[in-house]
């Protein structure tokens, strides 16, 4: 018998895992020697009705922060400012990232735009995306 | 007492002294740092993202500064869809030259960056000579 609700399509995917721990390997090879890594990196967390984008950006202020929902598509950017930009100052090592950045995600559901709430906390970003009502699976009564 | 000597009763101290913890699986992570020199000071920018000002930890400890933080714990809430960080520590360590003064060390932790100050002493500072006149 197949499941009646797929809560998210990537469960479908057999190879979703895989493709995590691949690109989680990566990151660790990757976040000491270079910055490719996509900036900021971010984690996805969901119940079937909400979903938690969580994106590391210490050190950015808040109000350049610039968050967009397009249909199924969370849209982060902002710009992440060096540090003291005096000329009298001499740079010894600078490993932070620094110019503006955006990154896309992909939502398992249509949210509701309305409801959307951000909070920053200690560097991290956490973006609650409530799930639209028009999207959630309805429990259809069957009349005798 | 040689040098080894005192190394090994420093060590010896310390196994005693620590409190026996549950063995936890933590991942530590070396924060991103940034290092400049002003006139007066080094400063020491450093991201530890997730980390509150109540869990940092800096100490100098033979002209060793470490620096350590621990995230808060990730919201438990609902299933793990996609993940590119996890919760765990930072630590990271830096030598300092004879020039700092480390009893005027400050620091501030805003936003998950942790900011050091490291004022160089009296004697390391630049200054400008007077000449005097006749």
């Amino acid at each position: 018998m197949w499941p009646v609700i797929n809560r998210f399509e990537h469960q479908l995917d057999p190879f979703a895992e895989l493709n995590q721990l691949h690109r989680r390997m990566n990151r660790l090879f990757q976040s000491a020697m270079d910055h490719s890594a996509e900036f900021p990196p971010v984690n996805v967390r969901g119940t079937a009705d909400e979903v938690v984008v969580s994106a590391e950006l210490p050190g950015v202020d808040a109000d350049k922060l610039d968050l967009t929902v397009e249909g199924r598509v969370l849209t982060l950017a902002g710009e992440r400012s060096a540090g003291p930009q005096d000329e009298k100052w001499v740079v010894y090592r600078q490993e932070r990232l620094s110019g503006s950045f955006m990154r896309t995600v992909r939502l398992p559901f249509e949210v509701d735009n309305d409801r959307i709430a951000a909070r920053y906390e200690n560097g991290i970003l956490h973006v609650t995306l409530p799930r639209s009502e028009s999207t959630k699976p309805r429990r259809i009564q069957i009349s005798s | 007492m040689t040098t080894e000597q005192q190394v090994a009763k420093q060590e010896e101290n310390r196994s005693v002294e620590g409190e026996a913890k549950p063995i936890q699986r933590q991942d530590v992570y070396l924060p991103a740092t940034d290092i400049y020199e002003r006139d007066d000071a080094i400063v020491l920018v450093a991201d530890m993202p997730g980390v509150s000002e109540q869990d940092v930890d800096i100490h100098v400890e033979n002209h060793v500064l470490t620096i350590k933080g621990t995230t808060a714990r990730l919201d438990q809430a609902g299933d793990v869809l996609y993940s590119e960080f996890l919760p765990g520590r930072y630590e990271r360590s830096f030598t300092l030259s004879n020039d700092i003064d480390s009893e005027g060390i400050k620091a501030r932790m805003k936003n998950g960056v942790l900011t050091l100050e490291l004022p160089k002493s009296a004697k390391a500072r630049p200054r400008k000579i007077e000449v005097a006149a006749g």
